[in-house]
């Protein structure tokens, strides 16, 4: 200690004081600096002045996004989307005239064939450079039906089915065309995974750099040619079936980035290090971790974590509310076209069937995105998954209490056509809902209307009406009947195969009645 | 969104209190856990008769005054000047739900300004014989218990403010008083107050010329430390252990604002234990820059509790009664059915001064003032300046801005405080969150993001 120090007492007084000076200074210097950066960046005269420029400003939304998981504005021109040449002859509605004389006698071949995509629309899971959900590869049934008299024969032994996914456009290279043979399954129909190599079928694609990806033409409608030859190799029935995919979902509506913004999002919320195994190179696989519940023998078990669909409908629930249907075409992408006039945008690129046209829409039979999350979350929840109290106790259900809702497995069980569909009278489309009838648990995916089979248990619902969000008559926002290539080919209207009276298309003669399941008396049709 | 906002450009509220209270509430409580200290050692030197220590106390009460009346009374004013502009309506609940409680620690307060300079200029009168030492150790019991008391009543509004416990709801006063947060936040200040006091006692003891007396002053401080911080362990846990789940749930939240001051809350725990017992095996050797060191851990440590209090107290001012950002839950939730305008008259007025712009190509919400004013810069400023900067600290709202598309900081607004309750809800209708959005998207126009590992 130093002992020179003339008066302890007051060197101790100015040392508070000296320190407390100190910290003062320290203090305002603090504030000097913030207000100086401030004021160098101009971030008051920013904050009074904002502005707003006429020519600037975009009132949101911001369409036509370029980033992976990219709203479509790149689609081929109306009325551009080539048929097989075979079809093109075929594939006009006819004159009442026409029809008459189908639903008399049915078309002049033997064989009827009648394929449809387990998925009205596949959407694919991009950004997959960057995170994957891993669907499996869409899905094609197909049916082969001799016609009668005397009756009908669904066709498999001895017959090869194809499929093949033709080049379209002339400068495209060869080799992007592919197709293959289609499993016969239960002597009653085909079925294959059509594996989507290039989404961009345009002949810029080949040569494409990556960068160029916006610029290219996607066909989100692709056309399949199918033919049925027998043994001998004679063909015996041809016709198309359409593919409709989506390059991924709308992330980019919302997300900036929205590859690695969501990896960045998740990290933040849930402390996951998505972001670093990316930049280490790795593909993030969702279902990885949100592998759902299972259920053995009626006990729900909760998985890993939630499913894809409780997870993410749960986790943007609370931000997309009051919406109605418009929720949903945030991320299962409606079009937008940048030629086009807003009146002639094809809008209804999802669910294109007839019960758009009549007003029922997605939330409907789903339930409006705070009650369909719901659902889905009630499920995890039920089975034990304590992830899905927080997502829960965030939204506020619309058409009724949580107690009330069944929850329901994704993919599994989806709303239930019989839950309208009757057979006994037509639903009223104003009040028609299908939400919270789900398909039953036990009968799983075979429950689902794109598996499902008549009262015979013979023809497949997807054989007659069409893909799911596709059944006839669907309107195609491209091309006319696209959606319908089956029963205009066999019976030159766009309703579902031998409806109308047209059972001939198939038995080869009129009908009394149908043994697939009662008809509803069109008198009764509202 | 009654009053008129206060923008202080290039810093936000939330830091600007920040500094401002840390500052105060290291002195301030050391100004509590000094006097306790200083007559517990008068008194100890009289009956130990280690009468060498009483200058260096006479000293140490010298300093003890200029700290605690000059930057501690002054910090103390400059946080209610600071609070009633940035958080008016916070302050203004707070001082009419509990007005006669700060009268009274006002008067507590006084009674301490007056004991303490009482104390320090009777001081010589005492150890020279000419004052009863002990009236002079009475005097200085009175400044403690004053000092107690104003801690008492000033820590039951704070743990009101995150723990209200019964008192919204019956109404009461004495029980939002003595909430559940109350026992354990006096004890912890308590606590942490005796330990300020010992570090304060290092500082000026390291330049003591005695090394008897510099021995035992060290050591007397040192085992403030030491001790003490016992009871500021248990009394961390217990205050924990009194508070809502969701704001246990926020305090361990691991996100940025507030699980890195957890974190540091624990090693500084730990180091400051450490100064302690270093300080004793070592006392004849402590200088002044280990004294220093010691001193900051201190600040650190208040720094860093404080830190954790306020963020872990998100969304809310006042626990189930207001927003951080001044907004009550009331208002939250006209403001949502009838337009932000409905709750606050400065947004009417604002409304009214707007022309929509001549060829109807804006919409009116996103007209600037002749000023460049508009609805949704005034509606930043009620609603979000609280917590963010505006590309200034903290909590830089424009990266934030940067990730999402319009549409996207529309969704946000939308559901902010549903999911991730660390924010408030946005109190405004669907015209109120576009106008917000195109004033965020329009200032973020300059913000640069970092390039992503994708974009490289």
């Amino acid at each position: 200690m130093n002992s020179t120090a003339p008066n302890t007492s007051s060197s101790c007084g100015t040392m508070a004081l000296t320190a407390w000076i100190v910290a003062l200074f320290l203090f305002l210097l603090c504030l000097a600096r913030a207000v100086s950066s401030g004021v160098s960046t101009d971030e008051a005269a920013r904050f009074f002045h904002s502005g707003i420029n006429v020519a600037e400003h975009q009132a949101p939304p911001l369409m036509g996004r370029t980033d992976p998981g990219a709203v479509l504005d790149n689609l081929p021109a109306r009325g551009t989307i080539p048929l097989p040449e075979r079809l093109q002859g075929t594939l006009r509605t006819g004159s009442p005239q026409d029809s008459a004389s189908v639903a008399a006698s049915g078309p002049n071949v033997a064989y009827v064939l009648s394929g449809a995509g387990l998925q009205g629309f596949y959407q694919n899971s991009a950004p997959d450079k960057v995170w994957t959900l891993g669907y499996s590869a869409p899905q094609l049934n197909v049916q082969l039906i001799r016609r009668g008299p005397p009756t009908p024969q669904l066709m498999t032994e001895g017959v090869t089915i194809t499929w093949e996914l033709a080049a379209r456009s002339k400068g495209q290279n060869k080799d992007t065309a592919r197709g293959g043979r289609m499993t016969p399954v239960e002597g009653a129909w085909f079925q294959a995974s059509i594996p989507l190599l290039d989404l961009y079928p345009s002949d810029q694609a080949t040569s494409g750099q990556e960068a160029n990806k916006e610029k290219r033409t996607f066909d989100p409608y692709q056309v399949l040619t199918l033919r049925a030859v027998d043994a001998d190799g004679a063909l015996l029935a041809e016709s198309a079936a359409v593919l409709a995919v989506a390059p991924g979902f709308g992330c980019s509506h919302c997300h900036d980035n929205a590859g690695t913004a969501v990896l960045e999002a998740h990290d933040r919320h849930q402390g996951t290090k998505l972001l670093d195994l990316h930049a280490r190179g790795e593909i993030i696989a969702c279902r990885t971790c949100h592998d759902g519940l299972t259920v053995k023998g009626g006990k729900k078990t909760a998985g890993q974590g939630m499913s894809v669909s409780a997870a993410i409908h749960g986790w943007h629930a609370p931000y997309l509310t009051d919406r109605g249907a418009n929720a949903c075409m945030t991320c299962h992408i409606a079009l937008g076209r940048s030629e086009n006039t807003p009146e002639e945008l094809p809008q209804a690129l999802f669910a294109r069937d007839f019960h758009g046209e009549r007003g029922i829409d997605c939330a409907r039979c789903h339930g409006v995105m705070e009650d369909h999350s719901l659902t889905l979350l009630k499920a995890e929840k039920d089975a034990g998954q304590t992830a899905a109290e927080p997502a829960i106790a965030a939204i506020t259900p619309r058409s009724m209490p949580v107690a009330d809702m069944d929850g329901r497995l994704p993919w599994v069980q989806e709303p239930d056509c019989t839950s309208c569909h009757d057979f006994i009278t037509r639903p009223d489309p104003r009040t028609a809902s299908a939400f919270n009838k789900w398909t039953p648990l036990d009968e799983g995916a075979s429950g689902l209307f794109s598996a499902r089979r008549d009262d015979m248990l013979m023809v497949r619902c997807i054989a007659c009406h069409g893909a799911p969000h596709a059944a006839y008559p669907a309107k195609n926002p491209l091309a006319e009947n696209l959606d319908n290539i089956p029963p205009v080919q066999y019976q030159k209207t766009a309703a579902p195969l031998g409806s109308k009276g047209n059972c001939a298309v198939c038995h080869g003669r009129p009908m009394d009645y149908s043994v697939h399941h009662p008809l509803v008396d069109q008198d009764t049709a509202k | 969104m009654e009053y008129p906002v206060w923008h202080f450009a290039g810093i936000n509220s939330g830091l600007l209190i920040a500094v401002i209270s840390v500052l105060h509430m290291f002195i301030a409580q050391f100004a509590v856990g000094g006097g306790i200290y200083l007559v517990w050692m008068e008194y100890k030197a009289y009956r130990k008769q280690t009468l060498e220590l009483l200058p260096w106390l006479e000293r140490h009460t010298r300093f003890f005054l200029l700290v605690t009346m000059v930057f501690g009374a002054i910090s103390g004013v400059g946080i209610w000047f600071s609070i009633s502009v940035v958080n008016p309506g916070g302050t203004s609940l707070l001082i009419h739900n509990f007005v006669f409680f700060w009268a009274t620690e006002w008067l507590f307060f006084l009674l301490e300004v007056v004991s303490l300079l009482a104390y320090y200029y009777t001081y010589r009168l005492s150890r020279e014989g000419a004052m009863p030492p002990e009236t002079h150790k009475r005097i200085g019991l009175v400044y403690a218990v004053a000092g107690f008391l104003s801690l008492v009543l000033i820590n039951g509004i704070i743990t009101f403010m995150l723990s209200a416990g019964q008192g919204p709801a019956s109404g009461s006063v004495w029980r939002a008083f003595f909430n559940p947060g109350f026992l354990p936040g006096t004890l912890y200040r308590l606590a942490l107050s005796l330990i300020l006091a010992g570090m304060f006692a290092l500082f000026t003891a390291s330049r003591i010329r005695s090394e008897y007396a510099k021995r035992l002053a060290i050591r007397s401080g040192a085992l403030w430390i030491v001790f003490p911080f016992f009871l500021l362990l248990a009394t961390s846990f217990q205050y924990f252990a009194v508070l809502p789940p969701d704001r246990q749930a926020a305090i361990l939240r691991r996100t940025a604002d507030i699980h890195p001051f957890l974190k540091a809350y624990g090693w500084i725990l730990c180091v400051v234990f450490l100064g302690g017992v270093q300080a004793f095996i070592r006392a004849e050797r402590l200088r002044r820059p280990l004294s220093v060191l010691i001193l900051c851990t201190g600040l650190m440590l208040v720094g860093s509790f404080e830190w954790i209090r306020e963020a872990g107290r998100r969304p809310w001012i006042v626990e189930g009664l207001m927003y951080s950002n001044g907004i009550s839950i009331a208002q939250a939730v006209q403001a949502q059915a009838k337009g932000a305008a409905s709750q606050s008259g400065w947004l009417r007025l604002l409304d009214t001064m707007l022309e929509p712009d001549a060829e109807g190509s804006l919409p009116a919400h996103s007209v600037p003032l002749d000023d460049g004013l508009t609805r949704g810069a005034l509606l930043f400023a009620q609603q979000c300046h609280a917590c963010h900067g505006l590309n200034a600290p903290r909590i830089d709202i424009l990266p934030r801005v940067a990730r999402l598309t319009p549409e996207g900081l529309a969704a946000q607004l939308q559901g902010q405080g549903k999911r991730l309750d660390y924010m408030p809800p946005f109190a405004g209708n669907q015209a109120d969150r576009d106008a917000l959005v195109i004033y965020l998207k329009q200032a973020s126009v300059s913000y640069r993001p970092t390039p992503t590992p994708e974009a490289q």
